[in-house]
């Protein structure tokens, strides 16, 4: 039974191979038992193709569980990041952004629903939470959670990134411990399932 | 009409105490007028660091109750005659004042005196909101130790908040050999993080528990290295500008020959 049902890896996704699909409830229950051991090996975030032949429904109940566990339906998340074409993506910038002109200091909290723009340092033990991008004109301490509501393309930019801790989507990631940091700004943003830092361009 | 100076931190044991009594005491030498009001109300410790213990009779709830008037409550420190104390209530709690009444009883005290010294109890509830309500500066304390850090941000978020800005910061019990040594954070990692203007740094110094035991004021002790850094920080106050006590690590050969033989250094 249990090679009824195979996960190939291709190209940074999985593929939900099914070999069987006439009996749907027990493709789910073996799913349901299957994700939770796999947990390990499959980083939060990371995409998986469902087979074509999956009607609407069964798609939805699929997603749905690979979602309680950290995993994204590779249709979904394309359609989530399908590109705006100028003029949306021109609005959309001049629209959803906030501007905080000052230090975030220990206990102050921002949320926005859209990109957040912070004029002066994150301290630790601050956080700011958005909707999409952050950007802080100074240092991160705090904790910084982009993509809140689960967009996977958000990225947090700063001048220097000694985070407590970085979010993005539902992924965490933390600091490495004593590594010196560059002079340069740097962006996060999430690879292949994993938060990454790179130099921003 | 006086200035009313709030002496704050957020976190508990890093010389808020101390810190009132010694600047209330370098300006009452200088001889200006000048009362300390023990804000921490159920958990006065001032009047023991003051030495004034035994005389209290009355105390700040009386005076905002009613009970007696604001001279009545005043204790007279007889070692300098400028000084006085308002002590806080022992068997009251926080809520026992308002942030209304303790805004009217700075404005009674800054008509007589010339530097009211209020000392904020820790915390950020009510004793610290009441503390901060009267007052037109803040002095933040705090160590070189990661807690009391992220407490002192805490501390000037919500002093911005409260409309106090530019709060001026005091790092109280620094050890410059394991500053030296990379063991304790320096001046610098501080003021990266917290981003105000620093009013003084006292150094580690024993004499402080000694005098804080007796009652006396360090301040009034020539010989200690931080009575001489509290003075400083009273001169910065009072408008001088005085340059940071050189901190720096000598424990060479000859630097002990020279403190066995009593020459002071810094």
């Amino acid at each position: 039974m249990a090679d009824d049902m195979v996960f190939k890896g291709a190209g940074g996704e999985f593929q939900l191979i099914l070999n069987d699909v006439t009996n749907f409830d027990v493709v789910l229950e073996q799913l349901r038992i299957k994700l939770p051991l796999a947990s390990e090996f499959f980083c939060c975030g990371t995409t998986v193709r469902l087979p074509a032949k999956l009607t609407a429904e069964q798609r939805t109940k699929i997603t749905e569980l690979l979602a309680e566990h950290g995993l994204v339906n590779a249709d979904d998340d394309q359609v989530n990041s399908q590109p705006l074409d100028e003029h949306e993506r021109h609005e959309r910038h001049e629209t959803k952004a906030l501007i905080v002109s000052k230090t975030l200091r220990s206990g102050q909290k921002v949320t926005y629903e859209g990109s957040v723009v912070v004029v002066g340092d994150v301290n630790p033990g601050a956080e700011v939470i958005a909707g999409e991008d952050i950007i802080i004109l100074g240092s991160c301490r705090g904790v910084a959670h982009a993509g809140v509501a689960g967009n996977v393309s958000a990225t947090i930019t700063a001048n220097k990134i000694i985070a407590t801790q970085l979010r993005i989507a539902g992924l965490i990631a933390r600091a490495p411990d004593g590594m010196d940091k560059p002079a340069y700004v740097e962006t996060a943003r999430i690879k292949d399932g994993i938060v990454i830092i790179e130099p921003a361009n | 009409m006086g200035e009313v100076i709030v002496v704050t931190s957020g976190k508990g044991g890093v010389g808020k105490t101390t810190t009132t009594a010694n600047l209330g005491t370098g300006f009452a030498v200088m001889g200006k007028k000048v009362v300390l009001v023990d804000a921490d109300i159920g958990l006065r410790n001032l009047d023991v660091v003051m030495g004034l213990e035994n005389r209290i009779v009355y105390d700040l709830v009386d005076v905002t109750e009613g009970n007696c008037r604001l001279k009545q409550a005043l204790i007279r420190d007889k070692r300098y005659p400028s000084l006085y104390l308002l002590p806080a209530a022992q068997t009251r709690d926080k809520n026992a004042v308002s942030p209304d009444q303790m805004r009217q009883l700075c404005y009674e005290l800054a008509q007589d005196f010339d530097y009211v010294f209020i000392d904020c109890p820790a915390g950020i509830e009510q004793g610290f909101k009441n503390a901060i309500a009267g007052a037109d500066r803040a002095i933040v304390v705090t160590t070189p130790e990661v807690a009391a850090v992220r407490d002192a941000d805490r501390i000037i978020g919500l002093l911005e908040a409260e409309g106090k800005h530019n709060p001026k910061l005091i790092v109280n019990r620094i050890r410059p050999w394991m500053v030296k040594r990379g063991d304790m954070m320096g001046i610098d990692d501080i003021i990266e993080i917290l981003a105000v203007d620093l009013l003084g740094v006292i150094p580690e110094d024993e004499y402080i528990v000694i005098s804080t035991n007796r009652g006396e004021p360090a301040v009034a002790n020539p010989a200690s290295q931080a009575s001489t850094a509290y003075k400083n920080i009273v001169k910065r106050l009072s408008g001088e500008n005085v340059a940071f006590m050189q901190l720096d690590v000598n424990r060479g050969f000859f630097s002990r020959i020279r403190r066995f033989l009593g020459f002071r250094e810094g």
